[in-house]
């Protein structure tokens, strides 16, 4: 489950990720001259290797964060002390990236933490200072000196940090709350509308002429439609929500693909489209819930259909190594480059408003996107004006004999290398 | 004639349900909150409770653990309906020991059909 949210937003770790990078690379630039080149590669290995962990532990349903966190800022924090050693210990200015490491600590973790980690700094410190201060009481009044300084600003800084995140905190559950909230409303009204109407068409209050019946038929369609629209914005407010797996168990991705192009034949018909599938006879068994996996094939195909004029949509499905590849294709208009990086965000609209004459919320691929995510799939597309789309998503395969954390894992690592 | 317990406080869910109903040999009675349906049950033990979730007071999930945990209804089953589409409250009416879950909007015109197979799977 999703319930804990990340308190930082994504992109400032991002950024602080990068920035600890550049910092690593400038002590080494400092001190590549006074370490044995075993040292230097040494170091570049170990921010490398630290960065990649803490990558790691920003995957979200990560369960081995925290160490992974301890094992990055203390990698990060040797190589600094390892940096001043060289550098001339008390004499060099380097200290202060004690502080961006203590900021960074501070921004990123609790009180408690931080507490911990300025003594751990502290230690290391004197420790690579070792020889000024042994015989020189005045070096040990600068060093305290140095150290409350970094003290104060890693504390001032978490308490700010505090507060700006627990007010983005309180605001976006607020925000999700009211979504959520006015998904279930909407719902109340929309259940006795859509009843009252299936009860007239079901001649449950006598019988009906055909213009009332046919009038009542766009009610039923366009308050179905309705009710899709509300799915999607509780999806959107509460992404746990679709993420979860009602019921993890053993299907066949070609059955389930054919099901899915069956629902649609109906609606590619009514706009004159040929929707057809290229699916190989042999099942093909994945591990999942199956309703997770439909949502992503609805959403594709419902996409497609949408924004084609005319000619056809194809589903296929590819089996391969250790994946299955799906493909939904379409002769559509395509979508122009300077769009393609953005149509998995979520309320994203190619046209840039919301469509009336298309519908929708923007919702479909980035909800597609983040089922896929979650179950170690990937998603992508290629366009080509005038041409076509192409949806393509992969899904691993589990294999008898594998335990899930494991396959899991793995995909992870895969994923980590990739990026 | 199949006697069914609709305890749900929403007026329009209780006329459309008791109308369909109705015309396919079930005897309906409505109950607008938990503890009015609890009462009733046990005064007249119903052949399956359609049990709305979110209700003021009492809600479905407190209703359907009383209910599972009373001798005389607790062979009665459950169904849930509820405009709470999220997998999570469909597996704790499941784990609650409900039947079914129908989500809200639901098509009246198959609910007969669905309460007689949750009587049939039920026996």
């Amino acid at each position: 489950m999703m319930e804990k949210k990340e308190l930082i937003p994504f992109e400032i770790v991002k950024a602080a990720r990068i920035i600890g990078l550049l910092t690593g690379f400038i002590i080494l630039l400092f001190v590549y001259r006074k370490i044995p080149a075993l040292f230097l590669f040494g170091g570049i290995g170990l921010a490398i290797f630290a960065d990649q962990l803490l990558y790691f532990s920003l995957k979200r349903k990560s369960t081995l964060q925290i160490p992974f966190f301890y094992v990055q800022i203390f990698i990060y924090l040797a190589l600094i002390s390892m940096a001043i050693y060289f550098a001339g210990g008390l004499r060099s200015g380097l200290f202060l990236l004690y502080g961006l490491l203590l900021i960074y600590v501070a921004v990123s973790r609790r009180l408690s933490p931080l507490v911990v980690f300025i003594l751990v700094v502290t230690l290391a410190y004197a420790g690579v200072t070792l020889p000024e201060w042994r015989n020189s009481p005045t070096n040990i009044g600068m060093i305290s000196q140095r150290l409350i300084l970094l003290f104060l600003i890693s504390v001032t800084t978490s308490i700010f940090s505090r507060i700006i995140v627990g007010e983005t905190v309180k605001l976006e559950k607020t925000k999700e709350d009211l979504l959520s909230t006015v998904s279930h409303e909407l719902r109340a009204p929309l259940t006795s509308i859509l009843g009252y109407v299936s009860l007239l068409l079901g001649g449950k209050a006598g019988a009906l002429n055909e213009k009332q019946k046919t009038f009542l038929q766009s009610v039923l369609q366009q308050g179905k439609k309705l009710e899709s629209l509300v799915t999607d914005i509780l999806n959107a407010a509460r992404p746990e929500v679709f993420l979860e797996e009602k019921e993890i168990k053993l299907f066949d991705l070609t059955k389930l693909i054919e099901e899915v192009v069956e629902k649609f034949q109906p609606v590619a018909m009514e706009r004159n489209l040929h929707l057809k599938r290229e699916l190989p006879d042999n099942i093909l068994v994945v591990e999942g819930d199956p309703a997770r996996i439909e949502q992503v094939l609805i959403n594709l195909i419902d996409n497609s259909l949408k924004y084609t004029e005319k000619g056809e949509v194809s589903v296929s499905l590819e089996p391969r190594d250790r994946e299955i590849l799906v493909k939904v294709s379409d002769t559509g208009p395509g979508i122009s480059e300077e769009h393609l990086p953005y149509v998995f965000e979520k309320f994203y609209q190619v046209d840039g408003s919301l469509d009336r004459a298309k519908g929708g919320t923007g919702l479909g691929l980035a909800i597609a996107q983040e089922i896929l995510m979650s179950r170690g799939g990937k998603i992508w597309i290629d366009s080509e004006i005038g041409k076509g789309t192409t949806f393509s998503f992969t899904l691993p395969i589990r294999r008898a004999g594998e335990g899930r954390s494991k396959v899991k894992q793995r995909e992870r690592l895969k994923e980590g290398a990739r990026k | 004639m199949t006697k069914v317990l609709v305890i749900d406080d929403d007026l329009d869910v209780q006329e459309i349900i008791k109308t369909v109903l109705e015309t396919e040999d079930f005897e309906v009675t409505g109950c607008f909150n938990a503890i009015e349906g609890i009462r009733t049950a046990l005064k007249n033990p119903p052949d399956i409770i359609l049990l709305d979730v979110m209700m003021a007071g009492t809600d479905g999930f407190e209703a359907c653990r009383a209910f599972k945990a009373k001798e005389i209804t607790k062979n009665i089953p459950i169904v849930m309906i509820s405009a709470k589409i999220e997998p999570r409250s469909q597996k704790l009416a499941k784990e609650l020991g409900a039947s079914s879950y129908i989500t809200k909007p639901f098509d009246p015109l198959t609910l007969g059909e669905t309460l007689l197979r949750v009587i049939e799977n039920n026996k």
